[in-house]
């Protein structure tokens, strides 16, 4: 299995990065801003991608958006500090957003919520 | 209070502590010797507390602002006691005692995290309230109006002239007890909104804090 992990704070990256590998033995690769996600995930085939909301260059609506017109199946987890907002709930509808995991997290959260994403797909 | 923004940057680092913590405490890098044991639980249950505090101020906001997302899914009361075991914990290091007597699989009509939020808020108040070697009970009844959640603590209680309100915003009493037991008077406001959110009432009493969340009809 391999998550693309997209946040332009390495912190955050290094402790997802270290929860999808202990935890859960994947391969994970890395995107520091909107671009190089978008860039990534089109050109890769990921079984998963944890997506922060607030980027640099493209934020993570847009980015959602653009990547169903390819990649209608491809699990999308937005990791994010602005849960509990409508707009992040409706995302879930509207653009297929697979789930969503609130900063901040723990590795059992994260790790319940990209289990379930990747098993759904695997269906 | 803050804006989304200095909310969300909040998170970002405290992300960093909570998911690296996690690796240590949920056993991902090996054992632990008890003193190291001891220590990183310090950092996780500091961290649990400032996660509170930043997911309080991020509900009141969305709350005022009439954004606050309720998803009431039902799910049993095993999980809140589940959620909540790391405060008793945390209440045995300061030689408190918190009792919760409640049957697991009742099933409870309402929104899981802001549910766990409340309670948590409520026991954490509690046991401030309660001196060293008190002891804070937390019960659920199954009534026909929906669940009654009850939280008691050991003590004098909150004096009478300030039961309506402590949930207030920004409620700070004129009391020199109860002005450094209650803090900015972000929680219990927090409380009111996330309880009102899921159809219910909430209400202080001498030494109780009671909620009732009502089944959807």
């Amino acid at each position: 299995m391999k998550i693309l992990i997209a946040d332009d704070e390495e912190l955050v990256r290094s402790a997802l990065e270290g929860i999808l590998k202990k935890g859960a033995g994947y391969e994970t690769d890395f995107a520091l801003d909107g671009e190089e996600a978008l860039k990534k995930m089109l050109a890769n085939s990921y079984d998963g991608v944890l997506l922060d909301i607030e980027m640099p260059k493209l934020d993570g609506y847009t980015i959602l958006k653009k990547v169903r017109l390819d990649k209608p199946d491809l699990p999308v987890i937005f990791v994010t500090g602005k849960g509990n907002a409508k707009k992040v709930a409706s995302s879930i509808d509207r653009d297929g957003l697979n789930a969503l995991i609130e900063k901040p997290f723990t590795p059992a959260e994260v790790l319940e919520v990209v289990f379930q994403a990747v098993r759904k797909k695997a269906d | 209070m803050f804006d989304d923004q200095v909310l969300h940057d909040l998170k970002n680092p405290l992300s960093g502590i909570t998911g690296s913590i996690g690796l240590f405490l949920e056993g991902l890098l090996g054992p632990l010797d008890a003193e190291q044991k001891k220590y990183l639980t310090n950092i996780d249950f500091s961290a649990k507390r400032l996660t509170l505090l930043l997911m309080e101020l991020s509900a009141v906001a969305n709350a005022e602002k009439k954004q606050l997302v309720v998803t009431k899914v039902p799910f049993p009361a095993g999980e809140l006691r589940e959620e909540t075991a790391w405060l008793k914990q945390l209440a045995a290091l300061e030689n408190k005692t918190i009792v919760d007597t409640f049957d697991d699989d009742l099933s409870l009509p309402a929104d899981k995290k802001l549910t766990v939020m409340i309670v948590t808020d409520l026991l954490v108040n509690a046991c401030k309230q309660t001196d060293r070697g008190g002891r804070v009970t937390f019960s659920i009844k199954p009534d026909k109006g929906g669940p009654l959640f009850e939280i008691g603590f050991s003590g004098e209680g909150i004096p009478r002239e300030f039961t309506a309100k402590i949930f207030d915003k920004n409620f700070r009493a004129d009391h020199p007890e109860l002005k450094a037991k209650t803090g900015a008077g972000l929680g219990l406001y927090f409380c009111k909104l996330a309880v009102e959110a899921q159809g219910g009432k909430i209400g202080a009493e001498g030494a109780r804090f009671h909620f009732r969340l009502p089944q959807d009809r």
